[in-house]
């Protein structure tokens, strides 16, 4: 098989290892080591894609992330993906790529028709159209979305995985070009942890196609030894296929490494992407720089290319670009396209220098024979799907073109407009740049922090300066991160030829046939008429031309033409180009997937989940687990055609009427220790503690430093100077960072220590009026009496052998006990106060029972601890201590929180019989305005099975006060609306009789 | 990894390189409080000589005490039951200030091994694992958990919450995939 436009031999390709891939369903072959770019220019196809905004024809400008024009949509299905650079994918057996933005073929595509009214669609023109009138707007808008975009996203499910590393380093090497490796090299020599990486699937940088000698041999081969060497090297880690994206605070460069891009999908145990965060102690960036276009009319055509695109086709690939090449230039490195599009029989018909000045010695026998016209200009490129040919003119001090233009006849366009050097990283990090004159280029102005710029994205272009600038970086960069070294590294021996300076050409001045445009930026159909309309309108910041025009926006963020931009904004403005000034490159360099982002955090994935010690039991016995927080917890526990509500009902009566057992070990639980334990407890409670004797429990409320109640619970005297505390489930963390702020900042003087151990202890709830007897059964009639074991008592015991702690608390308004259980032994425990308790008929309820039978009770839950409620809203008012001091006790006493008109815990119940919606506003009119008139919410709601009656908690404005008032929960969402009459919030055993019995 | 031209390539993994295990906790506790000053007779009563430094760990007759915090130590052992332990450091640590909490039940231990388990920890642990050496003890975050990482010449166990435990396990396992758990 033989590719109609690959030179027969040469190119780092695997000639023996031919590809098949399709691009819009049309198959083509390749070989290994291709990029789909190179694999299209070998077969002749030019025409890739259409452009943003007027459909223009686009073909293959660049040859890698530099690439504005060639993207394409990759695969098909779930992983389809879209606007990816042709210039960046290796192609593999079986890849399927279509163009973009085109309908309904990329070669008649009707979009295209936006061309012809252009010159209606100028800068600016969605802004000026769409005004008016400015209620249309959303009516617009949907046309405008879908005439905008490029490719289309997958809609299924992205099937492969992604993953994140945290990586560490002393130096960390961005780019692996000829400084990048030498700096790689010098630093791993010195004894450093190096993590070099490189964009590309192959070391070297401009080393592979660049017809360079170091040591008298082919820069090639310098390449692989030194590749090679890095590689042995234990303390060096190279990283291929990976960008460095995004430059953050202290040295932490995070890199995308593409790890199965180049395969048809993924090994089984392997990620597609990886998301590394390096934090390196010092980076030195050896990124390269971009060579830029020259705006000229037509320059967009597709074979209009960079020169070192064509350069690096023609010597990495073998590829021949175009059959005859006219190269155009403002510099000597144009000139290395001559020698390299003849080693692949390419015609190279005339080279058009802008310079009058002569170039180096280099340059002139790259040549060689090659006509060459100093002073000329392309005025035009001609052809619509491809160039047919060029009009060249002489320039006037780069104003006008003087006298006839000549065409000249041929199919590439090669444009070499200078060098801009790749500061972003260094930008990101806050690094300020300079204008260099002489390469007419932003540089980084200095050492920033940690990081060392070397190389050509330091503006040092020349081989020699390059491999300088990387070794003496490298060593820098090792020594500064603490590595000794006191070798000398020579500097290869690189043959410097004489370089005449480029001469900035910021565009082609238009020659009286205005109707091509000049286009700046290629991937945002950006031209030069553009932004004379935004300087003319008062667009004259770089930020407002940015935005007006949409400059250097876009996937390839203005790599190719951001400076030509600027410079022109410059020329318009009548100022130096520093003085413009240039827009702030902000992370990402290159777009990362959306998948890379996420990696392993989607789906169950998204967020930890903890499961109690008796999570399995549940499970096995046909419990509906529902999240609650981070936490899974059995939400009812349904039975052979029961429907929740029946199963909810069945449980709650089974505690009023028998026992019941519930899991509660998801309860935050702390151990608060320490001679100063007591006082601790006494400085962070409302009510007293000092006094509690040894074995006995008490319900506590804490405030927050404002006066609101921030959370509550139960905590036990377990020796003189320990305490067992527990907190609501939802802010076990809060309470215990709340807690540990005062002990350690504001009260170091206290001897106390807390550590939590919710994990330690899981926790059941045994509840019901023969809860005494089941416990009895378990520990012993005399041990479980109440005379032992008294309303809020407290004792250590055994279980079947099994160490617990035994709390007589209810949270259910029925005769209660908690049992505390070492966490490993708690699945064992609860098997045995199931059994203890099967002939009192004992059954298992869940969390929506507990919420039912204490709604009953009339307890608080964070529906109610809300964070605005103060101890007085929720009736605790009395036990707020007046004579001693505790955390939020000054501001609970302020004004506003001790007026009449707050909201109070109340009841409330369905006067109709229908369910109280949850969260319902509470109004006095059945047809008052829902939030604008409440006077309260609804904060927990449920049916009494006791009562049958549909009951609720609410806090209402008052509310003690109105109690037998009829009032409407009122639920604007569902449009519902309750009547319901206010009532105390304790529905069930107000004197507490059940649960002190 | 070998050389292919200029392309590296990672060879596709065969051996297992990776292999996890979860060690059965018998006694674990959280001392508070203990000055290294003070903690020479509670090591030597347990046949250690020197306390360990700051983020160490030391090792003596069938127990390891980690430091984790200025004056907080992490007191792990394996043979005896956690009853008996507890009731002999209350009493070796009575003339001093310092508490001593169980957390026997509270920590789920996964002991990661394998030449490519610094790989495994580094996808869900933002510290430098590589700088890790034997004996060396971190308390951070793996996969979003709280953790303590005790790094052995062989393997590095880490201190999860046990009610995390069946979690962290997925995400070791799932992350591991690469290396041929």
């Amino acid at each position: 098989m033989v590719n109609s436009f690959r030179h027969s031999v040469g190119g780092l390709i695997n000639r023996s290892h031919p590809i098949s891939f399709t691009f819009d369903g049309r198959a083509y072959f390749a070989y290994e080591g291709d990029t789909l770019a190179s694999a299209l220019l070998a077969n002749g196809v030019r025409l890739v894609g259409r452009s943003f905004k007027y459909h223009r024809p686009r073909g293959i400008f660049g040859m890698g992330v530099e690439e504005p024009s060639a993207m394409v949509q990759m695969r098909e299905g779930a992983r389809s993906e879209p606007n990816i650079r042709a210039t960046e994918v290796e192609v593999y057996d079986g890849l399927e790529v279509s163009s973009q933005n085109r309908w309904p073929t990329l070669n008649l595509d009707v979009g295209s028709i936006s061309n012809l009214f252009s010159p209606f669609l100028p800068a600016g023109f969605y802004y000026k159209t769409f005004m008016w009138p400015a209620t249309k707007w959303m009516f617009y808008e949907r046309f405008i979305r879908k005439a905008a975009g490029l490719g289309k996203a997958a809609t299924k499910q992205d099937p492969d995985s992604y993953s994140k590393l945290f990586e560490f380093c002393d130096v960390l090497v961005v780019g692996a070009g000829p400084t990048g490796l030498s700096a790689a090299m010098s630093a791993g020599r010195a004894g450093a942890k190096v993590i070099l990486i490189e964009e590309t699937s192959q070391f070297g940088g401009r080393l592979c196609f660049d017809e360079e000698l170091i040591y008298g041999k082919p820069a090639e081969e310098w390449n692989y030894e030194v590749t090679e060497k890095l590689a042995m090297m234990p303390n060096v880690q190279l990283l291929l296929r990976t960008t460095a994206f995004g430059f953050y605070d202290q040295n932490m460069v995070c890199a995308a490494e593409r790890v199965a891009d180049h395969k048809s999908e993924p090994e089984k145990w392997q990620d597609r992407q990886k998301i590394r965060w390096i934090r390196a102690k010092q980076v030195v960036l050896a990124c390269g720089s971009i060579e830029r276009s020259i705006p000229f009319s037509g320059n967009d055509k597709p074979g209009v290319m960079l020169a070192s695109a064509v350069r690096g086709y023609a010597k990495r690939f073998a590829v021949r670009c175009g059959k005859k090449a006219v190269i155009f230039t403002n510099n000597d490195s144009g000139y290395a396209t001559v020698p390299a599009l003849k080693s692949v029989g390419v015609s190279v018909e005339v080279v058009i220098d802008s310079r009058l000045t002569k170039p180096g010695g280099r340059a002139l026998s790259q040549l060689g024979d090659t006509p060459l016209k100093q002073g000329f200009v392309v005025t035009r490129a001609r052809g619509y799907r491809s160039v047919r040919s060029v009009e060249i003119g002489r320039i006037v001090e780069h104003e006008s073109i003087m006298g006839a233009t000549d065409k000249v006849s041929c199919d590439l366009l090669c444009i070499s407009g200078g060098w801009t050097p790749t500061a972003h990283l260094y930008s990101h990090a806050q690094g300020k740049l300079k204008f260099n004159h002489q390469i007419a280029a932003f540089v980084p102005a200095a050492k920033h922090g940690s990081i060392y710029v070397a190389g050509s994205a330091n503006g040092a272009f020349s081989l020699k300066e390059c491999l300088e600038q990387g070794i003496d970086s490298g060593i820098a960069a090792a020594m500064e991160a603490g590595n000794s070294f006191s070798e000398t590294i020579q500097i290869p021996d690189v043959v410097e030829e004489e370089v005449t300076p480029m001469q900035p050409l910021w565009q082609v001045p238009a020659n009286g046939r205005g109707l091509s445009k000049r286009f700046v930026d290629l991937q945002n159909d950006v031209t030069v008429a553009d932004i004379e309309l935004a300087h003319s309108e008062g667009y004259i910041s770089v930020e407002h031309l940015k935005r007006y025009t949409t400059l250097g926006m876009g996937t390839d963020q203005g790599r190719t033409s951001n400076i030509n931009g600027l410079a022109n904004l410059a020329r318009l403005r009548n100022v130096a180009v520093p003085d413009v000034g240039h827009t702030t490159f902000r992370p990402p360099y290159t777009p990362i997937s959306l998948g890379a982002i996420a990696g392993i955090e989607h789906g169950k994935n998204l967020s930890p989940v903890r499961r109690t010690p008796l999570h399995d039991w549940h499970k096995r016995h046909r419990a509906d687990m529902q999240n609650s927080g981070a936490w899974k917890r059995p939400f009812y526990y349904a039975q052979t055609g029961e429907q929740v509500r029946d199963a909810i009902i069945r449980e709650t009566m089974q505690v009023r009427q028998a026992v019941g057992v519930v899991d509660v070990s998801t309860l935050g639980k702390i151990d608060v220790q320490g001679r100063d334990a007591a006082e601790f407890l006494e400085r962070v409670y409302i009510n007293r503690w000092k006094a509690l004797p040894i074995g006995r429990c008490r319900y506590g409320l804490m405030l927050r430093e404002d006066g609101f109640v921030f959370d509550d619970g139960t905590s036990t005297r377990v020796a003189d100077c320990e305490f067992y505390m527990t907190t609501t489930t939802g802010n076990a963390g809060p309470v215990l960072e709340h807690l540990e702020f005062y002990a350690q900042t504001v009260w170091p003087e206290l001897h106390v220590h807390l550590t939590s151990v919710s994990d330690q202890w899981a926790g059941m709830a045994l509840a019901g009026p023969s809860s005494r007897a089941v416990l009895g059964e378990l520990i012993g009639e005399e041990a479980a009496s109440d005379s032992n074991l008294p309303y809020m008592g407290y004792l250590q015991s055994e279980i079947e052998g099994v160490r617990v702690r035994i709390f007589r608390v209810s949270f259910s308004g029925e005769l209660g006990y908690e049992i505390h259980i070492p966490s490993k032994f708690a699945q064992h425990v609860w098997q045995s106060v199931l059994s203890a308790g099967r002939k009192w008929d004992i059954a298992p309820y869940g969390l929506e029972a507990m919420t039912v039978l204490r709604i009953e009770k009339g307890h608080v839950v964070s529906a109610e601890l809300s964070g605005r409620t103060t101890a007085a809203d929720l009736g605790f008012e009395r036990m707020m201590k007046k004579d001693k001091d505790f955390i939020g006790k000054r501001l609970a006493e302020r004004d506003a929180l001790v007026s009449s008109g707050r909201q109070q815990l109340v009841g409330v119940v369905s006067v109709n019989g229908r369910p109280i919606p949850r969260g319902a506003q509470i109004v006095e009119h059945s047809n008052a305005q829902g939030v604008i008139d409440t006077k309260g919410h609804v904060t927990s709601a449920c049916y009494s099975p006791h009562l049958e009656k549909e009951i609720g908690l609410a806090l209402i404005a008052d509310g003690l006060q109105i109690q037998g008032k009829q009032m409407y929960a009122a639920s604007p969402l569902n449009g519902r609306s309750v009547p319901v009459e206010v009532v105390h919030h304790i529905f069930y055993d107000p004197s507490g009789a059940r649960t002190r019995g | 990894m070998i050389l292919r031209g200029q392309e590296l390539v990672v060879d596709t993994i065969s051996i297992p390189s990776v292999f996890l295990q979860e060690r059965e906790v018998n006694s674990l506790f959280q001392i508070h409080g203990l000055p290294v000053a003070d903690c020479h007779h509670i090591l030597r009563k347990f046949g250690i000589e020197q306390p360990p430094e700051s983020g160490k760990s030391c090792s003596g007759d069938d127990v390891v005490m980690m430091c984790n915090g200025p004056g907080m130590w992490l007191f792990e052992s394996i043979e005896r039951s956690s009853e008996e332990t507890l009731d002999t450091l209350r009493e070796l640590l009575q003339p001093t200030n310092a508490t001593v909490t169980d957390l026997s039940s509270a920590r789920t231990i996964v002991r990661v091994s394998g030449k490519s388990s610094r790989n495994l920890l580094k996808k869900g642990c933002p510290v430098d694992i590589d700088s890790m050496n034997d004996c060396d003890v971190v308390s951070t975050l793996i996969g979003h958990l709280g953790a303590t990482i005790h790094c052995r010449k062989e393997y590095f166990d880490l201190y999860i919450l046990q009610s995390y435990g069946t979690d962290f396990w997925e995400w070791c396992r799932h992350n591991a995939r690469e290396f041929n758990i």
